[in-house]
């Protein structure tokens, strides 16, 4: 589904080019559950980022079920963008402005979903995550597990096949983070492509692979 | 989606609501004062355009030069009109005005004053087809004492009657018949005549005299007819007729190119109609007409108040940009393009936009009254037209996009995946941009600032300009002709009271709207077929008290005396006519000389009048400071008449004016009093500038009052995300004037710069205004240290208070908030 070979990333300085990314030959598959481990800097958000078309600025080949990313036209990534991916982000990132309910109904209206199927859609998720009572009130009326619920609930809504999540549990305590990973297995069951970064060991039980990164390069690559 | 977006912007609005309300507010002023603006050169730009076949409509002007002076007027000789349309095929119809002042009116009994009165030839609805209320066009003028009258006229008159057949009695003495009543001539016309009487029976208006040039000349060209052309016609004309007259008045060897050799000459041209209220200033204007520059200068102002409301919202959305950063982030981490962006933030400006438009038309109806009466117009909202609303839609969407377009491409630009880090680096780029809008708001300002201060040093140095006479505490009394005999008895009577210093009778006052004329005199003895030897001269009828009245100064020999019988001889000449005579030797005592009987009837060449000077009055402003000070020449008449002028003692002018209408009363019963004070009248030959001075003046106050509102809710904003900085300055013992000054000096830098770029911008373009006056005021180091100092202390204030609101802030507040 998708496969990068030879993604290399840098920065330039006046002197010297530092490499975040160098050499990376990734393939995941449909279904799968990979888990990007490795400390602080060493590359795996800027991997994400570069899955889930958010950076463009790097060399290599990417293609995604079977077709180059490169090639594409700006309205072809953006198609692919909106209806492939959906993101998940260490510190929520919801909208201020916008309720719950809102926050969620974003994507879809990208999406350009009617009015009604989108009211079912939200519906559903809300029932799904325990929400409902909690549809009309703004993030900051949240606690940080109920904000990563609702960011998660607003990921899928659109229906992706890949979820990116960045540290999702990262500023949560562990009962919540656990709770997290629970919805995140129980997506990766009905069919849904995960793939998280984290530096917690714990989370990367609930998947199926281990990538273990080391300064810009994989180091490990395992099967759970 | 746009409910999404809308929703967003209305919560966003709240979030920051002051500065959100600032915005908005700013930005109504700013269109509401560009829709007055608007309004203003539309009605500007609309006159005579009413008239039908108007930009067929032609004016005869005139450029005479002859014995150094120079005259542009609307006036044309007494046959000019009839030999238009016989000799130029172009020409349809022709009409001329003579205008005689002011008329006594009555039915019965009692006198109204009209003034705007004027002689009309015949085919005067030829030329101008303006609607007929009653009567009929054909023929209306054809015979004498005949005349039309205007709607309201008619009403003041013959309320609820026909008023066509009735007759009306002018001066007392002469009755005019009604053959049609007009629709009232639209305001924004150059003439607004409310009687029009036929010139057919003005012996003047059927002279055949071409020297005289008394007559306001228009005509009405077939389609098509080219201005060159038809000048070229006029011009042959014009010599044609002119030759022989010169001929006889300057002797047989007189040709038109030793006439031109000598820097004389004698030209007709065509004038649009539609030109005349924009481009025209000549001798002779039916009304005070406007300028194309001021036009201009007020679509500038509109443009840059439009500009500084503008800039406030760029400025306020981009510094606003951190807290939207976010939310550009997320959005585009959800597959939002750009396009999808700009959108979304277009749309938010576009709203606010409408909604400062719909505010604007509230704001601009509660200030036009004020405007109208600064800048003495009658002008009104058009509510009732779809086009003025169909306009405020253009102008809200088109104010929108100057507004957002580079907020929304600035915002939407972020990259995801920095802002979501939060790192905002992007943020740099938009300091400078908004430090340059700043820079480039205050400059102008500035520029507005300026120009307001050389404007009111110009109009005030005419105020306290010596003139060469007194202004001061002079009364004049106009209509003296309705005393008939008894006006020296009426001057006699009120030089009795105590209240009075002095008096003359003279229709001559150094103030427009009172008599001029204008001859060729020349030294005795000196040979005028050199043409350089004559010298065109005012001619100025006053009595022996006149230059005392006035408080003119003699320089060379002595005032006119009645010890002196030969006085009635005596000329009094001023210092540019002494320039101009060039005499040899001692001036007092010279003779000098002209033809007499020299009038619109007619020349009498044969016979000279001879008069000696006896004295040189100092040169005093009789036109315009714009104008040069031209040669006078003064004589004593037996019979003074026009205007008594009195200069009172008193401080009580009030008094003063009841002893003079009693006594008028008392002498002239039924007739009406008019008076004016000689200050009054001096003030208005400025009122123009005077009144556009106040409304340039206003429209800065405003544009300033925009840019600072903006300045304000900069500064808030800046003081706001500075405020870790503060508390952490405050917790290792800054001072509150130290936090005030480090917060203001980040725009007191700008300030300053845009002061560098506007100031001289300003003087540039106000040396260039100035250079319009022959007498004006030096621009020196005052004006650029006044607007300096207006300038800084307006936004020092305006910083200071949001500066020191955060610096007061406790510490520990900004601190633990992170």
């Amino acid at each position: 589904m998708i496969s990068l070979s030879n993604i290399d990333k840098y920065i330039e300085s006046r002197f010297q080019r530092t490499f975040i990314l160098k050499g990376i030959d990734l393939k995941i598959e449909q279904g799968e559950f990979v888990t990007l481990m490795g400390p602080s800097g060493v590359g795996k958000s800027t991997l994400l980022n570069i899955i889930g078309l958010l950076d463009e600025d790097y060399e290599g080949m990417y293609d995604f079920e079977g077709k180059s990313i490169h090639a594409m036209k700006e309205k072809q990534k953006s198609a692919l963008h909106k209806s492939e991916f959906g993101y998940i982000f260490q510190a929520y990132h919801l909208i201020d402005e916008l309720t719950v309910y809102e926050n969620i109904e974003t994507p879809l209206l990208y999406r350009n979903i009617p009015s009604s199927q989108r009211k079912s859609i939200i519906a559903e998720l809300l029932d799904r995550f325990k929400m409902v009572a909690k549809k009309d009130l703004f993030p900051e009326q949240l606690s940080g597990g109920q904000q990563q619920v609702v960011g998660i609930a607003r990921a899928i809504a659109g229906n992706p096949r890949v979820l990116l999540a960045d540290e999702p549990t990262g500023n949560l305590h562990s009962s919540q983070a656990k709770e997290i990973m629970e919805v995140f297995k129980e997506l990766n069951k009905e069919g849904t492509t995960i793939i998280q970064a984290t530096h917690a060991r714990e989370n990367a039980d609930y998947g199926s692979r281990l990538i273990e990164m080391l300064d810009g390069k994989i180091d490990k690559d395992l099967a759970l | 989606m746009l409910k999404n977006i809308l929703k967003i912007a209305m919560r966003n609005f709240w979030k920051t609501k002051s500065i959100s309300i600032i915005n908005i507010l700013g930005l109504s002023l700013g269109i509401a004062l560009c829709l007055i603006i608007a309004l203003f050169v539309r009605n500007e730009l609309s006159y005579d355009r009413h008239f039908l076949n108007s930009e067929r409509i032609y004016r005869v002007t005139s450029d005479i030069v002859f014995g150094g002076n120079v005259l542009n007027m609307t006036f044309a000789p007494a046959p000019m009109a009839e030999a238009l349309v016989e000799e130029i095929p172009e020409v349809e119809a022709s009409v001329h005005f003579r205008n005689q002042g002011s008329f006594l009116i009555k039915r019965y009994e009692d006198n109204i004053k009209e003034n705007k009165v004027i002689f009309a030839g015949k085919d005067f609805l030829e030329v101008f087809d303006i609607p007929l209320v009653q009567g009929n066009k054909r023929g209306a003028l054809d015979e004498p004492n005949t005349m039309l009258i205007s709607q309201s006229m008619a009403d003041k008159f013959f309320k609820g009657e026909n008023a066509v057949g009735q007759s009306l009695v002018l001066d007392n003495s002469t009755d005019y018949k009604v053959t049609a009543v007009y629709e009232d001539i639209p305001e924004n016309s150059h003439f607004d005549f409310h009687v029009l009487l036929a010139a057919e029976g003005l012996p003047e208006a059927k002279s055949p005299q071409w020297l005289g040039n008394n007559f306001q000349t228009y005509i009405l060209v077939r389609p098509n007819a080219d201005q060159q052309e038809m000048n070229q016609k006029i011009a042959a004309m014009a010599d044609k007729h002119l030759t022989p007259l010169l001929k006889q008045v300057m002797g047989e060897d007189f040709t038109l190119e030793k006439f031109r050799e000598s820097g004389n000459r004698v030209e007709y041209a065509l004038q649009p109609l539609l030109d005349i209220h924009l481009h025209s200033d000549l001798l002779g204007e039916f009304k005070a007409n406007f300028s194309i520059t001021y036009v201009y200068l007020f679509v500038a102002i509109a443009i840059f108040i439009l500009l500084i409301a503008c800039i406030n919202f760029m400025n306020l959305a981009t510094a606003k940009s951190s807290s939207r950063a976010k939310e550009v982030g997320i959005r585009k981490s959800m597959g939002s393009d750009r396009a999808d962006l700009v959108f979304q933030f277009m749309t938010e400006t576009f709203l606010m936009s409408l909604i400062s438009f719909v505010l604007a038309v509230f704001i601009a109806s509660f200030l036009l009254p004020f405007f109208n009466d600064l800048a003495a117009r009658n002008l009104v909202l058009p509510v009732e037209s779809i086009g003025f609303y169909a306009s405020l839609l253009i102008g809200s969407i088109l104010v929108g996009f100057i507004a957002g377009i580079y907020p929304s491409i600035f915002l939407s630009g972020f990259k995801p995946v920095k802002v979501l880090k939060g790192d905002i680096s992007n943020g740099m780029k938009s300091v400078t941009v908004r430090s340059s809008l700043v820079v480039f708001q205050f400059s102008i300002s500035i520029i507005l600032i300026f120009s307001t201060i050389v404007l009111f040093s110009q109009m005030r140095f005419i105020q306290n300009k010596n003139l060469g006479f007194s202004k001061d505490q002079v009364i004049m009394v106009h209509d003296l002709y309705a005393l008939g005999e008894q006006k020296q008895t009426f001057k006699q009577e009120i030089l009795r009271s105590s209240l009075i210093e002095m008096g003359t009778l003279s229709g001559f006052l150094p103030v427009s709207g009172t008599n001029r004329s204008d001859n060729p005199w020349w030294v005795m003895g000196r040979d005028i077929q050199d043409q350089e030897n004559m010298v065109s001269i005012q001619n100025w009828k006053v009595d022996f008290d006149y230059i005392k009245t006035l408080g003119m100064k003699m320089v060379q020999g002595r005032d006119f005396s009645l010890e002196f019988p030969s006085d009635s001889s005596a000329v009094i000449i001023n210092e540019s006519a002494l320039n101009n005579f060039n005499f040899e030797g001692d001036p007092i005592g010279q003779k000098i000389t002209t033809f007499s009987g020299n009038n619109v009837t007619g020349l009498n060449t044969e016979d000279l009048e001879v008069k000696t000077v006896v004295g040189v009055v100092e040169n005093f402003h009789f036109e315009s400071f714009k104008e040069n000070i031209g040669a006078v020449l003064m004589y004593v008449d037996p019979n003074p008449s026009g205007i008594a002028s009195f200069k009172f003692k008193t401080q009580d002018a009030q008094e003063v004016l009841q002893l003079l209408e009693s006594k008028w009363k008392e002498l002239a019963p039924g007739q009406p009093f008019t008076y004016e004070f000689l200050d009054e009248r001096f003030s208005s030959m400025y009122a123009s500038e005077t009144r556009i001075g106040k409304v340039f003046a206003s429209f800065t106050g405003f544009a300033i009052f925009i840019a600072c509102m903006g300045l304000f809710a900069l500064t808030a904003f800046t003081a706001e995300q500075r405020r870790k900085e503060i508390g952490i300055r405050k917790a290792l013992g800054a001072s509150v004037n130290s936090l005030v000054l480090l917060l203001s000096m980040e725009f007191t830098k700008l300030v300053l710069i845009s002061f560098f770029i506007g100031a001289p911008l300003a003087w540039w373009g106000m040396s260039k205004w100035l250079k319009n006056y022959q007498y004006r005021i030096e621009l020196g180091w005052g004006v650029f240290i006044i607007s300096a100092i207006v300038v800084l202390l307006v936004s020092w204030t305006v910083m200071g208070l949001q500066s020191f609101r955060a610096a007061i802030s406790n510490p520990i507040d900004s601190l633990k908030s992170e």
